[in-house]
């Protein structure tokens, strides 16, 4: 049923069983989950780790950590780069639309489609009668879903303003991706101030953004006697497993950040656990667990929903669905064929967890 | 099963009840008739204690993404507030940004059952409910934060109708499940994204050309209109400014006699008298709520130490950063309706400017007469955590204990103050005003705040003590729809508190243009931004009740 290669060896690794079984029966579930429960009550360390899940998916998921002791990891992958939270924690601070009005020379638009999803926005910055700038700027929009790799075109504009030779750094570009890093190495020359405004759009909207490599950018111009700025703006009104595990635990342990990654994963050590409850959408399961879950540790898997797109009306915990945005990222072939394959029939992610926080006594 | 409270000196406003021993009868989680043939299944004996109706906060930082940034912005907290779980009670962080489990049982700790966010932004409704149904044993609600959206304001400029601007509000209300309606600086946060650091109630917004008096006046009429039982829940303009007072004033003219609450006034009432430029003008802004009754404050009191303010008011938050403590903070403005800042700040008595801030928050409520309409805040945690009321209510009820504390502040905050002259100590039956029975009137609450048959059965037990800090910091039980939530500062049970919300009718099933606007501007549809009745159900496992609407004055 499963022709992914990689979902088949994921799940033939680390749980020995094949999506198909995650549909079975109720009765199934039911022996599933006191299985879980007699593992979880002789784990010694164990972890939950949290994916992108709904709401409802987190909140049980944090009441089965709290109930076990469990360090909670978060997965954050595309709520790392949220607004200002973020920020905060890089110890950086966002500037204002009224700064950068009365401020700044060159605004650079990251994100899709400004004119769509901010028309007020936008209108703001670029100059359709003028009423709003109080001087003239250039405008630069940078179009992740066009870009080949955003990473590697802010290293190449960074590279690029501390030699001499802009060509050196963007000449292992992809070719579409030249043309963008030789218009932002020629602004950020040019202009003393400017303004770097990213949107982070909901979940599936946008490819994942290269934070870390954009403040590296940016703190890079500012040490060259420029006035950068940073600013963030979302798509107001989504919820994320990071904010449950933000308002419940007061962002005190057992809380734990990462991002999504092999790198990212591993300096939290989660070989260190003895079991890991991994409650994740599936595609991002292939991903992460594989490579840092040894095969003689426990691991158990509960596959849930993203936390939605508000316009769809896929909200609350759709077992297994996924929104059709998200599909269209790198590994969304393969979770269309799982979701395909498993959504009609699968419990949702809060239900199996909150039976088996019954089945663990709680 | 039929419940028995005996023995208790009751304290209820409502019923002129002031220490009068009687049984209460409560069924089914409600207070009931006594009938002489009736057969108590349980019998509490409450013998010399006193009680009351659960406390209600009616503004309360609670739930929302500010709190989120805050909590993230101070991750240093937990090494001193991280608080591991125990049985049926969950982990969290306490402090004066608990986590929301801790929240709840806190709140029940000090025998509050029921608080109110005053600020959740439409774009945050989702969160802000999710949220608060986090939060155990307490009942809540939210006040839905208007006024500052460019469609709004091109509405106003374009002079929308009446009828326009009542279904926008209605819309607003209904989809976010919002309790009442909250401005924040009237035109002052959008004032702020095209550059400007002040606006005062007659300053036209660089853009629109509105002015802040335009919006009070617009949507204290849509309340009116709409029949919602809170009034405009009004941050004015100018917060934290040296002779704001005199926006304060112009803010309630603006409302035309239409009923208005104030809100965190404390910090609203500031004159530039004296060496320093900073003075006190509660007595002014009290004289203003005695003479005016269609206006209600609460006060925001601060209280020392350490906090951090969470604020929409970008514009004043920007200001405030300078003085951030631990030096970090987050401003950003959020796009078509509002702002957030987040600054930590930590109260001293031996500064001035705090130690007068403290003595203007007493002022008021010392000097406001109407216990009815006054309210006991600290605008938490901006002014301080909540669980300073008790020590609030000791300021309050005990003279020399205030005059003691009022020694120890700044000697030009304390001279230039009319703390010290002031007698006045309110009774038990007025605090039971000023935190039960008073809120819930304003509120809309029928059944919250008294212990007449028909009320819930929400049950605070003290024992009596001249030391009131001690007593209302640890009554001996709590008691939520009949059950026996708090004992001696134990959790008994976690039940899951109610949504309250309110709904306004509108003749029209028509989206409103306003709300089609501001979609379009957030490149959204309207749906997008709805939180349907299903859904708020869904996130509150508890009940939700729908509260009608009808003017306050029935």
């Amino acid at each position: 049923m499963v022709d992914c290669p990689r979902a088949q060896a994921f799940f033939a690794r680390h749980t020995a069983e094949s999506p198909e079984t995650l549909q079975q029966s109720e009765a199934t579930l039911a022996v599933r989950i006191r299985d879980w429960a007699t593992r979880i009550k002789a784990a010694k360390a164990p972890a939950v780790l949290l994916g992108d899940v709904d709401v409802r998916s987190a909140q049980a998921a944090m009441a089965v950590a709290d109930a076990i002791n469990a360090r909670v990891i978060l997965d954050q992958s595309e709520q790392a780069t949220r607004i200002q939270r973020t920020l905060a924690r890089q110890g950086q601070v966002t500037c204002t639309f009224g700064e950068l009005r009365s401020r700044a020379d060159l605004v650079v638009m990251i994100g899709d489609d400004w004119a769509d999803a901010a028309p007020r926005l936008k209108e703001r910055f670029l100059p359709v009668d003028g009423q709003f700038l109080s001087q003239p700027r250039e405008i630069i929009i940078v179009e992740p879903q066009s870009v080949n790799d955003l990473t590697q075109v802010f290293a190449a504009v960074r590279q690029a303003l501390r030699q001499s030779d802009a060509t050196l750094s963007i000449q292992t570009l992809a070719p579409t991706d030249q043309a963008i890093a030789s218009q932002l190495i020629a602004a950020c020359r040019t202009h003393a101030t400017s303004a770097w405004l990213w949107r982070d759009a909901a979940l599936g909207e946008t490819p994942e953004l290269p934070l870390q490599e954009l403040l590296r950018l940016v703190e890079a111009l500012n040490m060259e006697g420029r006035s950068f700025s940073l600013r963030m703006t979302d798509r107001p009104g989504l919820v994320t497993a990071t904010d449950v595990c933000v308002w419940q635990t007061g962002l005190a342990p057992p809380l734990q950040f990462t991002s999504r990654g092999p790198e990212a994963l591993e300096q939290y050590a989660l070989t260190d656990f003895d079991l890991v409850i991994a409650v994740s959408p599936l595609g991002t399961l292939h991903h992460i667990a594989p490579d840092f879950v040894s095969s003689d540790r426990h691991l158990c898997v509960v596959p849930a929903a993203c936390h939605g797109e508000y316009d769809q009306a896929i909200y609350v915990a759709v077992p297994g669905l996924h929104h059709p945005a998200h599909l269209q990222r790198g590994d969304g072939a393969m979770m269309q064929r799982i979701v395909g394959a498993a959504s009609q029939s699968l419990p949702s992610a809060s239900d199996v967890l909150t039976q088996l926080l019954k089945s663990l006594g709680r | 099963m039929l419940l028995r409270f005996t023995g208790g000196m009751l304290y209820d406003p409502t019923q002129s009840d002031e220490g009068v021993k009687r049984d209460l009868w409560v069924r089914d989680g409600r207070i009931v008739a006594p009938n002489p043939q009736s057969i108590a299944d349980e019998t509490i004996d409450l013998s010399g204690k006193v009680v009351m109706a659960g406390a209600i906060d009616l503004h309360t930082h609670i739930g929302g993404g500010k709190l989120a940034i805050a909590r993230t912005l101070l991750p240093e907290r937990w090494e001193r507030a991280a608080i591991k779980h125990a049985a049926e009670l969950r982990a969290g962080l306490g402090g004066y940004a608990p986590s929301s489990f801790e929240t709840g049982y806190q709140y029940a700790r000090l025998g509050y059952t029921a608080c109110f966010e005053p600020a959740m932004l439409a774009a945050g409704a989702r969160q802000t409910h999710f949220e608060m149904s986090d939060i155990p044993i307490i009942d809540h609600g939210a006040y839905v934060i208007l006024g500052n959206e460019p469609a709004l304001l091109a509405a106003l400029q374009r002079n929308a109708s009446r009828q326009e601007i009542a279904d926008y509000v209605a819309w607003m209300i209904r989809n976010t499940g919002a309790m009442a309606v909250k401005v924040v600086n009237p035109g002052g946060i959008d004032a702020f994204k095209f550059g400007a650091r002040t606006l005062d109630v007659d300053q036209s917004h660089p853009h629109f050309g509105v002015t802040p008096r335009d919006i009070v006046r617009s949507l204290t009429q849509a309340l009116c209109d709409l029949q919602v039982p809170h009034p405009l829940h009004v941050h004015c303009s100018n917060l934290g400014i040296p002779g704001n007072w005199e926006s304060t004033l112009a803010t309630v003219k603006a409302a035309e006699g239409r009923p208005i609450h104030l809100t965190h006034v404390q910090f609203h009432s500031y004159g530039t008298e004296g060496p320093r430029k900073f003075s006190s003008q509660a007595a002014a802004i009290a004289e203003l709520v005695n003479q005016s009754t269609n206006v209600t404050i609460d006060i925001g009191q601060i209280i020392f130490g350490q906090t951090v303010t969470v604020s929409a008011d970008v514009m004043h938050q920007f200001g405030a950063r300078k003085h951030a403590k631990p030096n970090k903070w987050v401003c950003s403005t959020i796009e078509n309706q509002a702002g957030c800042g987040v600054v930590p700040f930590k109260y001293r008595d031996a500064n001035y400017v705090h130690a007068l801030q403290w003595a203007i928050g007493l002022e008021l409520l010392l000097l406001v007469k109407d216990p009815w309409r006054v309210f006991l805040t600290t605008d938490h945690p901006n002014g301080g955590p909540f669980t300073s009321y008790p020590h609030l209510i000791r300021l309050l009820m005990d003279r020399t204990f205030r005059e003691d504390q009022l020694r120890r502040i700044h000697p030009e905050a304390a001279e230039i103050s009319n703390l010290k002259g002031i007698t006045r100590e309110y009774s038990l039956k007025e605090i039971a005003i000023l935190t039960r029975a008073a809120p819930a009137r304003i509120l809309g609450l029928s059944d919250h705040g008294h212990l007449r048959p028909g009320a819930i059965a929400d049950l605070v037990v003290y024992r009596p003590d001249q030391d009131r800090e001690r007593m209302f910091a640890e009554p001996s039980a709590v008691y939520r729809r009949g059950v026996e939530v708090v004992r001696d500062g134990a959790i008994l049970a976690t039940p899951a508190g109610q949504l309250h919300c309110v709904r306004p009718a509108t003749e029209s099933r028509e989206i409103p243009a306003i709300v089609r606007e501001l979609a379009a501007q957030n490149g959204v549809r309207p749906a997008t931004m709805m939180v349907s009745t299903d859904e708020l159900q869904e996130i509150n496992s508890a009940q939700v009740i729908e509260h009608p609407c009808r003017s306050p004055s029935q």
